[in-house]
């Protein structure tokens, strides 16, 4: 039997699925977005951390982000800080020896001052004898 | 789509993405006989067609924000129906094996020329292949062409024009097969 094309669309032509079907997807529509409401917690999650409650992969990839980044600030921190505590000792060291050398310069000064005047008094005896 | 409608729809779909139920309701009405129809022509089964519809714009209502035009929800409401029609009918194969004359016709008023010639079409292109079926409907109640088809199924254009003339020519060998059939018992 022969049939045309028009007539395959005349048997094919659109359908409406009635009156109620608007009202009975928007019912679903709505228990969906309560669903939906319902099962994000009370408190919340302000609209722009949104994408990280429904992406805990991303969350924990960002988590390790930060902490590394943390880690390593603190890290570099610490090293400098240890630096330049090295830096400080190293400069107080040679201060001490500075001062100890300072010191036995002075000691050896006053050293040969007391033996000139012990050599004085020793020798002060004998000249005034000698103007007597 | 003449003009005002088509700025009616593009300002309902801007309404919508932005959470405007009314907006979505006149998208929805705008669309719901070709996704229903779609899902009724390859599943012959207007309760199921519905639930394939119901799903369909809900699926579109959860991703409203990805859509970026007209034409793309278009595209996007006949690939998601078409893939969901084909699934639920892999999910009932079973009742295509059932003798067709035993299952009901919908209720459903139609104008149409010769209804016998159509009630018969309709029920041998029931007993076609899931592709050959969703081919077949997509060209004459959509009237789309080869490569609007090949793009909403993901075939080769190539592959839906041989699909095509190989179904039409089965559709008239079922058809004829059938006429005689019904002469035999008649006479």
């Amino acid at each position: 039997m022969h049939f045309s094309e028009d007539e395959l669309r005349a048997a094919l032509t659109r359908e409406d699925p009635g009156p109620e079907f608007i009202q009975r997807l928007m019912e679903r529509v709505n228990q969906a977005e309560q669903k939906a409401s319902a099962a994000m917690p009370a408190h919340g999650w302000p609209d722009w951390l949104a994408p990280l409650r429904i992406r805990p992969a991303l969350t924990g990839a960002l988590a390790t982000i930060v902490l590394l980044a943390g880690g390593g600030l603190g890290y570099m921190r610490h090293v400098q800080l240890e630096s330049q505590r090295q830096h400080d000792l190293a400069l107080a060291k040679e201060a001490e020896q500075q001062a100890i050398l300072a010191l036995r310069i002075t000691n050896a000064k006053l050293n040969r001052v007391f033996q000139r005047v012990r050599e004085s008094q020793q020798n002060e005896p004998k000249i005034r004898r000698e103007k007597l | 789509m003449d003009r005002n409608r088509g700025e009616r729809l593009g300002t309902a779909l801007e309404l919508a993405v932005r959470g405007d139920q009314v907006a979505f309701a006149a998208i929805v009405e705008e669309h719901q006989a070709m996704v229903f129809s779609i899902a009724f022509h390859y599943l012959h089964d207007r309760s199921l067609a519905e639930d394939v519809a119901q799903e369909v714009f809900l699926e579109l209502y959860q991703k409203l924000a990805t859509i970026q035009s007209l034409s793309h929800l278009l595209f996007r409401l006949r690939r998601v129906t078409v893939h969901r029609s084909i699934d639920q009918g892999r999910k009932l194969n079973h009742r295509r094996e059932q003798d067709m004359e035993s299952i009901a016709e919908p209720a459903a008023a139609r104008a149409a020329s010769d209804p016998l010639l159509h009630d018969r079409l309709r029920q041998s292109l029931r007993a076609l292949p899931e592709k050959q079926r969703m081919v077949v409907v997509l060209r004459y109640q959509e009237d789309m062409g080869p490569a609007e088809i090949a793009e909403v199924m993901d075939m080769p254009v190539n592959t839906v024009k041989s699909t095509l003339h190989r179904t039409l020519e089965e559709l008239r060998k079922k058809l004829t097969r059938k006429i005689g059939e019904a002469r035999y018992a008649f006479f």
